[in-house]
């Protein structure tokens, strides 16, 4: 029992350590809607969750680093309404995502909008974002 | 809510969900009996947490405890004042909280990992609904940003 309670908790750390944080905070309490921003990079994980999904990317900074961005998304339910697939993401996709950027996490961002190679637009945008006019009508 | 619905309704959120790593799609769902009750457990006490939010007056932080993103998300004091305003509309939404867990727990006794996936969309509305009338009302529409630079 101590062994599997040891592992339990072993697992909750661990998932505590990866997991992005799920509450459902405002959307200004973790995003500036003041600071909008284009990311241009290659899509290297897709996270398709409730309740939010989440697009990691890499883009490359002035010098060449890489930096590492994490994009939420809304719910995939959402996603699929407005007709992106979990298939939409290939091994080594380039994607642009237009979002806002984070408040306290400065590689994180909240997606409005995913553009695919080829042009193929999604708006990705959660509940409470700005009024800017990615929401199609 | 911070200490009992929140992280109960991750274990629910996250049982089901799909990795896309490098285009290969991993599938995350309850792989034993042992998982599946672990969620079902967590399902349960969400169910039944909104019990706990529907007792007239129960307090909706401990004592001291302050707004998570001042200015931006009320304190704990002024979604009291919002719940004594509007009681029967505070547990309108507990009990669709209530209601929304059932399916869940019924895609739970049935092994059923896409329909379990499916009511945690349901679960994800009834929240947001909530928080967008007692929790953070003031954040509508608000930036009217200028062109992103792009990186």
């Amino acid at each position: 029992m101590k062994t599997k309670i040891f592992l339990m908790l072993l697992v909750a750390a661990a998932l505590c350590a990866v997991q992005p944080a799920h509450a459902h905070h405002a959307f200004a309490a973790q995003y500036d809607p003041t600071k909008p921003l284009t990311l241009n990079g290659i899509v290297t994980r897709m996270e398709w969750a409730n309740p939010h999904g989440w697009i990691y990317m890499d883009t490359k900074e002035p010098g060449g680093k890489v930096k590492h961005w994490m994009n939420e998304t809304a719910a995939p339910s959402q996603l699929s309404r407005h007709g992106l697939k979990k298939a939409d993401f290939v091994d080594g996709m380039t994607a642009t995502v237009k979002g806002y950027q984070g408040k306290a996490d400065p590689g994180l961002a909240n997606g409005r909008t995913l553009v695919l190679k080829g042009g193929r637009s999604f708006y990705i945008g959660s509940v409470g974002g700005p009024n800017d006019g990615a929401e199609p009508k | 809510m911070n200490s009992v619905i929140d992280p109960n309704v991750d274990v629910v959120w996250n049982a089901v969900k799909t990795d896309i790593d490098h285009g290969k799609q991993i599938e995350h769902a309850p792989a034993n009996d042992e998982e599946w009750a672990a969620v079902r457990h967590s399902a349960l006490t969400v169910a039944e947490g909104t019990n706990l939010l529907m007792m007239p007056g129960r307090a909706v932080a401990p004592p001291g405890a302050g707004s998570l993103s001042p200015g931006i998300e009320l304190a704990p004091d002024q979604i009291r004042a919002l719940i004594d305003k509007s009681p029967s509309g505070w547990n309108q939404f507990a009990r669709a909280l209530q209601e929304s867990l059932q399916p869940a727990l019924a895609a739970i006794d049935k092994k059923d990992p896409q329909a379990l996936f499916e009511a945690g969309d349901k679960i994800d509305e009834v929240c947001e609904s909530c928080h967008q009338v007692f929790w953070y009302p003031e954040q509508g529409a608000s930036a009217s940003p200028a062109s992103a630079p792009a990186r």
